[in-house]
Order: structure tokens, then C-alpha cells, then sequence
């Protein structure tokens, strides 16, 4: 029994620990990778806690290389937009310019009914005022509305690049090509590599942010 | 960068770890396994006076390594061989000197499957 609180006492401090390490996003809308670490987490720390036969490090040393490898591959995806997307996958237009895009649900596998109780919990129950709706890589649906039908209101900007890699479906999203971008960042004189994050709207209006050592 | 260091040390200190445990084990390990044949060459020469005192001996290491390998192996299977080397002078002293060989050889292939559990081996990993 004594064994059995003094373990538990360990793992819950230990499971605070690799919270706090991992960060906030490990609280709030999991990735992927987040969602399969969190998972394997608890089931691990709960083995040494159920079996007093078993030894503390078996359920410790798991739980350590999960946490290090979790922290080297969201590293590894802060640097490389390439391996980000293998792993999260890119967000999907779902519905665009109010017409709803039945490829990109097939694609989801997600249905009607699925992405009209995903766009009610976003607070939107008429499909008249929605302009966009995006799939995000964590699996929620954003809604971008024209409830005022103001032109002003109507211009969703989607990124185009990230960290100097060019966001492909931000690019099919505005019809904008990558030559047109690079004559943009040409006249901005800002090189691909400094370029933080650049949003555009159909309209082609740019929003630049350049990386803090280039400005 | 900060995280990416935590995650380095992490694993350095789980490879360091797995690497001294592996080394330890071994040491033990092989350790109890010479005292076992030691053991059985005694017996088989019919030097009972010698095999009681070398079989007490090698009761007595097995609880005091086992103790130690208690926090990097499962439990149950200590107690298994804890309990055999407990019975094995006794067996020597009291009992039918047959069972003593057959217990004996019990215990060394415990030792040898505990000894082989932790290496990266196919089989082990899979």
C-alpha cells in the first residue's frame, strides 16, 4: 500500500514535470504528434502504478524518451515546414466562396452532418453567412462569415509563406502564384529566407512580417 | 533551443542509463552464474562438505544482487529465483541429492534468461 502511494506520488510530480516541459499546446488543441505522445503518457504512467511488481524506471524511462522525442520533433517542425506537414498535414478548404467543397470532405472523410455539427459549435447555424470554412490540422473547423455582407468584411487573408517556405494551399486559396509573390517580396526588397509570415486575400493584398533579424 | 536542450540531456541520461544498467546486470549476473557452476563442480566431485558451504554462499549474494537489480527488473521473477536459491542448501543438506542438480539447473537458466532479458535483441525487442 505505502509502495503503492509513494509511487503514485512520483508519477503524478513526474507527470506535472513533463507538462510543464512540453508546453501549453500539450493542454490545449493536441497535433497529431501531440495527440499519440499524450496517449502513450498515460497508459505508461499508470502501468507501474497498477503493478507493484513491476520497477518504477520501467514506466519512468518510456515516459523520459517520449517526452525528449516529442520535444526534438516539434523542434524539428518549428524548423522544417516540409517535415511540419508531413506530420500535421495542411489545413483543407472545406467550403470556399460559401460553395462547399465535396473533394476536400471526401478527402477528410468527413460528412455533411459531421461538418454541420462542427461549423454549429463554431455558433454558425446558417450556411448562408459562411464565406470560408477551413479543416485545421488539429481537427477543428474554422468559419470565416459575412454576417454584414460588408465588401470591407468579405477579404479572408490566408498565409502564403511561413518562416520562408511558401504555404502551397494559401497559394491555390487566392489564386496567387509563387513568380507573382517573388515579384511582391522583390519590390518589399525582403529576401524568401526573411520573410516571417506573408498573408494575402483574393484581392492581392499583402501583409508582410519580417523575421526579427531582418528588419 | 532551450527544449531542444532538455530533450538532448533527457536522452543522453536514458542511453547512459539503459548502458550502466546493462553493465551491471551483466556483472551480477555472470557473476552469480560462475558461483552456480563452482557449485555443481563441487557437488559432481563429492565434495558435500565444501558444495553446502559454496551453495550458502551463493543464497546469500543472490539476495544481496538481486536486491540491487530490484529496480531494473520485473519483480516476480526475482522472487522465483530468490525462492530457489533459498531451497538449494537446504535441498543439499536434507533432501533427495537428485532434485539438488535439477533445482540447480532451474536456477542457472533463470539467471541466464534474466541475464539475456535486457539485450537488444531482435527476439528481445520484438
Amino acid at each position: 500500500m505505502l509502495i503503492s502511494a509513494l509511487r503514485t506520488v512520483i508519477i503524478y510530480v513526474v507527470l506535472i514535470a513533463v507538462f510543464r516541459i512540453t508546453g501549453k499546446r500539450q493542454l490545449g488543441e493536441l497535433q497529431p504528434i501531440e495527440l499519440v505522445v499524450t496517449l502513450l503518457l498515460s497508459d505508461l504512467a499508470v502501468l507501474p502504478l497498477q503493478e507493484s511488481g513491476m520497477p518504477l524506471l520501467s514506466g519512468l524511462v518510456p515516459i523520459a524518451v517520449l517526452v525528449a522525442l516529442e520535444l526534438l520533433l516539434s523542434a524539428w517542425m518549428m524548423k522544417s515546414n516540409g517535415f511540419s506537414r508531413l506530420i500535421s498535414g495542411n489545413p483543407v478548404v472545406v467550403i470556399h466562396e460559401g460553395k462547399l467543397q465535396q473533394k476536400a470532405l471526401r478527402q477528410l472523410r468527413l460528412t455533411v452532418e459531421d461538418l454541420t455539427e462542427a461549423l454549429r459549435q463554431q455558433g454558425v447555424f446558417d450556411w448562408q453567412e459562411i464565406e470560408y470554412a477551413i479543416a485545421e490540422t488539429n481537427g477543428k473547423i474554422s468559419v470565416f462569415t459575412v454576417a454584414d455582407k460588408s465588401e470591407e468584411k468579405r477579404k479572408a487573408s490566408v498565409p502564403l509563406i511561413n518562416d520562408g517556405s511558401f504555404i502551397t494551399w494559401g497559394l491555390e486559396f487566392c489564386g496567387i502564384t509563387k513568380q507573382e509573390v517573388l515579384t511582391f517580396l522583390k519590390k518589399k526588397k525582403c529576401p524568401l529566407r526573411a520573410v516571417l509570415l506573408l498573408t494575402a486575400d483574393k484581392q492581392r493584398r499583402y501583409s508582410l512580417t519580417k523575421k526579427e533579424e531582418h528588419l | 533551443m532551450k527544449r531542444v536542450g532538455v530533450a538532448v540531456v533527457l536522452l543522453l541520461a536514458v542511453s547512459i542509463g539503459c548502458f550502466l544498467a546493462l553493465r551491471t546486470e551483466k556483472r551480477l549476473l555472470s557473476s552469480l552464474l560462475t558461483q552456480t557452476a563452482q557449485v555443481e563442480q563441487l557437488y559432481r566431485q563429492e565434495y558435500k562438505a565444501e558444495a553446502i558451504t559454496a551453495t550458502e554462499q551463493l543464497a546469500d549474494n543472490t539476495q544481496s544482487t538481486l536486491r540491487r537489480c530490484a529496480c531494473l527488473l520485473p519483480h516476480s521473477t526475482l522472487t522465483e529465483i530468490s525462492v530457489l536459491a533459498t531451497a538449494l542448501p537446504v535441498i543439499l543438506k536434507d533432501g533427495n541429492q537428485d532434485d539438488f542438480l535439477t533445482e540447480l539447473s532451474k536456477f542457472r537458466m533463470l539467471l541466464t534468461v534474466v541475464k539475456q532479458m535486457e539485450y537488444p535483441y531482435l527476439e528481445n525487442i520484438l
